[in-house]
């Protein structure tokens, strides 16, 4: 079992503590020690997909839920954590090179 | 406190108590006993007394009620209220305020029940405990040194403490059963599909499923009656069948003589409690007395269940908790972060506690590329043999019993430090999910000391048998 939790936090993106690296690494070789028990298994049998039960219907805005009111729109912005206008406010994702 | 709903109707109807009365002596008893157990996060007592006045007024005036309404129920912080905070008891959601009800709070509000308050959970519904909540553990009525389960510990201890009458929760691997087991209550798990999960937070979507706790099987059956039933907003919730809707008075009054249970042998390993093994076998010799016969059954695949829901749920976390960015909604440190990444990264690591983190972190190392296929993979297929093992034992008997937990009510610290214990502790549970039937945990007829649960499964939307036999000691218990 190969495994480094800090670039495991990357791909998960997040700021990992010393404290919580150190905590992880012992979790994560006590976890996956406990799980290996599945790699004893010979399995012959097909994976079929999960039974889920999923509808399908027409792909048409629902026009009058009320969940797509103006006050729902209202209380959604206000739960944003930086609004302009309307508009929810992220940091620029497009850096200058020049 | 009258612990049954049907009573409570009756004495409405017949003016033998009023609603206000009812729900004044439930938000007392929150009052004076839960700040010692804990298991609310908010109490809405003025919006309760509201609602009740509102319906003794049409009581007074000569008009008629459903079962539910008037009745005091409590709400798991994981599923979202209009207008009120849903914490998931984590620090990431602890100011967040929801934006719609969640279908099954549509449908208690269309039934009139009064929800009173909101009650703890596990972190993100992550634990077996309630321990690992962001405001603090829940403690079991039954001793308050020990857990009352979990993670839907702040239901089942609002249940048996007397502080709601009902209480929903929510089931990814046991988060109904256990806490029910070991608090003395009824927990019941649905078949997945039965019950929209629309406006629960997700956890593992595959997995998670709404049901109710309540004093006993009947009122658990009129609660799922209520909250079932297909949902344009949740597409894997499924339309029933005539056939699989329930019949309340059929459950009441149905003979169980003839009915078969299966005592799969793969449960009844060493590391049961004596205590917990006594109780079951006085349920089964009930049950014998009562006409229904036993068969030993296998389910082979039982000892790969834990570790399969381990990598499976993981997975499903980590994609599901994605969403927690610091970008929309929840915590957000974008305010001292330079650019977007930090943006994540930060919020991330200061809205997620321990379990959140950790599970976070496996479901992303066992997506991983290089290691899907050994992980997440095999756990998929494994998962479909224990689904085929249940559908070819219930070939042969109608349920199967076994016990909720292998033990009764632990100490509050005993496992916190050590997630494989705890992990262990759904060991009787993740099972039923991994196949989606469902199950139910009830009372033992006795116990010594600590509360003590059985658990009764059946196949798929196969809730009228289930309940059936769980009703046939139920109302033994409480004769």
């Amino acid at each position: 079992m190969d495994y480094d939790v800090k670039s495991i936090a990357g791909l998960a993106h997040i700021n990992l503590s010393e404290e919580r690296q150190a905590m992880l690494t012992q979790d994560f070789g006590n976890i996956l020690g406990y799980v290996k028990s599945l790699s004893d298994l010979d399995l012959e049998a097909q994976t079929i997909p999960t039974y889920h039960t999923s509808t399908l219907r027409e792909d048409i805005a629902f026009e009058d839920n009320p969940r797509f009111s103006e006050s729902t729109k209202k209380a959604i912005l206000e739960e944003m954590p930086l609004t302009e206008e309307g508009y929810l406010v992220v940091k620029s994702v497009l850096k200058k090179t020049v | 406190m009258i612990r049954s709903i049907e009573t409570i109707h009756e004495s409405y109807i017949n003016k033998s108590h009023t609603v206000t009365k009812v729900v004044t002596e439930v938000l007392d008893t929150i009052t004076s006993k839960d700040g010692e157990i804990h298991a609310y996060t908010e109490v809405f007592r003025e919006q309760a007394l509201e609602q009740a006045q509102i319906i003794d007024t049409k009581l007074s005036q000569g008009g008629s009620i459903g079962i539910l309404e008037g009745i005091p129920i409590s709400v798991k912080d994981a599923i979202l209220i209009e207008g009120y905070k849903a914490t998931a008891s984590s620090r990431m959601l602890e100011n967040y305020t929801a934006t719609y009800d969640a279908t099954v709070i549509t449908k208690l509000k269309n039934a009139g029940a009064i929800i009173v308050g909101k009650t703890n959970l596990d972190e993100f519904a992550m634990g077996a405990s309630t321990e690992n909540s962001a405001f603090g553990a829940t403690h079991n009525p039954a001793d308050i040194s020990r857990v009352p389960g979990g993670s839907s510990g702040g239901s089942s201890a609002s249940v048996a403490a007397d502080m709601a009458l009902i209480s929903i929760g929510s089931d990814t691997g046991g988060s109904i059963r256990q806490p029910a087991a070991l608090t003395g209550t009824v927990g019941l798990k649905p078949t997945y599909g039965r019950v929209s999960r629309f406006g629960l937070i997700a956890m593992a979507s595959s997995l998670d499923q709404i049901g109710p706790f309540a004093h006993n099987v009947i009122d658990a059956a009129h609660t799922l009656s209520i909250i079932e039933g297909q949902d344009s907003m949740d597409a894997t919730s499924a339309q029933l069948e005539q056939s699989q809707l329930l019949d309340i008075e059929g459950i009441r009054r149905a003979e169980v003589k003839g009915l078969r249970i299966g005592i799969p042998k793969e449960y009844f390993i060493d590391g049961i409690d004596a205590d917990v093994r006594k109780s079951l076998d006085e349920v089964i010799e009930t049950y014998k007395q009562l006409g229904v016969e036993f068969v030993e059954v296998s389910l082979p695949h039982t000892e790969y269940a834990v570790p399969t829901y381990y990598i499976i749920m993981p997975a499903e976390v980590s994609t599901n908790l994605a969403r927690f960015d610091g970008i929309r909604y929840g915590l957000s440190e974008l305010q001292q972060s330079q650019d977007l990444q930090e943006v994540y990264k930060a919020s991330r690591a200061k809205g997620f506690g321990n379990e959140p983190l950790r599970r976070i972190m496996l479901g992303t190392y066992v997506l991983s590329s290089g290691y899907y296929a050994s992980y997440y993979g095999k756990a998929k297929q494994v998962q479909d043999m224990i689904r085929k093992d249940f559908t070819e034992v219930f070939k042969e008997v109608d349920a199967i019993i076994t016990p909720t937990s292998p033990h009764t009510a632990f100490k509050i610290g005993e496992k916190v430090n050590d997630p494989v214990a705890m992990y262990l502790e759904d060991i009787f549970t993740v099972a039923t999910n991994l196949a989606g039937i469902p199950g139910i945990s009830v009372p033992t007829l006795s116990h010594n000391g600590l509360p003590i649960g059985f658990q009764l499964m059946t196949n798929h939307f196969q809730e009228q048998t289930l309940l059936t036999l769980a009703n046939a000691i139920d109302k033994i218990r409480y004769e």
